[in-house]
């Protein structure tokens, strides 16, 4: 083995600065759109309610098939404000914005959950 | 060139030692500096070969799943290995760099065609700042180690 073997040069700093430049990058950028997505709200399983969180203005409301229930999207988070159960743990659990966020109200069996968008049920983890 | 196999599986095996301590997904490479000892000292075939039979080694030990994750990221590595260092006489540090990104990126790839979902590709970024990381991690260890395996790499230098 004659031939002498470089440690560094300096293309490399810029090659390598610009890898980590592109994986930093792929890291922030996504954060910034990160309040959004879609809320789904479901009803014995029944979806009754879908929305893209982004471009909800804030509002009141509720709906026919969940009549005791009043929701609440503000500032692209949506809360349940008034329900029929008894804890009413789903009101004091309050905003959600964020994907993979949920709110359960279990007596009536209703569900609030956000969703990334284009969500499919992939593996939640790998290992290996 | 069995020792370097011997020398990586042994840092495989101790790889997988330190793995529980880590988060997730974030490995060591440690068996990339028997692949580029290897491509130094012998050449890019042996360097393949090598690879290949770590991946084996992974394959018989661990899980099928990880002989393939093993054998995807180890194989592409290797490549981009060889052709960085024998093709464009890249430095040892960028193909350590560079080959432990391709790499993860290769294992992601992998991860995402068998559970046949894209949504473990959104993992990229952490990959390629850990690929980073590991790379030069493993180009200076290597660096370190070399004047030491010069000598033992002579006798075996046809």
């Amino acid at each position: 083995m004659k031939e002498k073997i470089e440690f560094i040069k300096l293309k490399d700093i810029i090659i390598i600065s610009a890898v980590i430049f592109i994986g930093l990058a792929g890291l922030l950028i996504p954060r910034l759109f990160d309040s959004g997505g879609v809320c789904s709200i479901t009803l014995d399983g029944k979806k009754i309610y879908s929305a893209r969180l982004s471009k909800e203005t804030d509002k009141v409301f509720t709906l026919e098939e969940a009549p005791d229930f009043v929701f609440e999207i503000k500032n692209h988070e949506i809360r349940i404000v008034q329900s029929p159960c008894h804890d009413k743990i789903c009101v004091h659990t309050g905003f959600i914005g964020r994907p993979g966020q949920a709110i359960v109200c279990l007596p009536n069996k209703l569900v609030v959950k956000i969703e990334a968008d284009g969500a499919d049920s992939g593996a939640d983890l790998i290992i290996g | 060139m069995g020792m370097l196999l011997c020398l990586a599986v042994i840092l495989s095996a101790a790889e997988n030692a330190v793995v529980p301590v880590l988060p997730l997904g974030i490995k060591p490479g440690l068996s990339n500096i028997a692949i580029m000892a290897a491509l130094i000292y012998f050449d890019g075939k042996s360097a393949l070969t090598l690879a290949a039979m770590k991946s084996g080694f992974v394959f018989l030990t661990r899980s099928v799943m990880a002989g393939l994750m093993s054998l995807s990221g180890g194989i592409i590595s290797a490549i981009v290995m060889l052709v960085l260092f024998k093709k464009t006489k890249s430095s040892l540090i960028l193909t350590s760099v560079l080959g432990a990104v391709a790499h993860n990126l290769a294992q992601l790839l992998c991860s995402a065609l068998i559970t046949q979902s894209s949504y473990t590709l959104w993992y990229y970024p952490v990959l390629i700042l850990t690929g980073t990381a590991a790379g030069a991690l493993t180009g200076v260890v290597l660096s370190v180690v070399m004047p030491y395996l010069k000598n033992h790499f002579r006798k075996e230098w046809k």
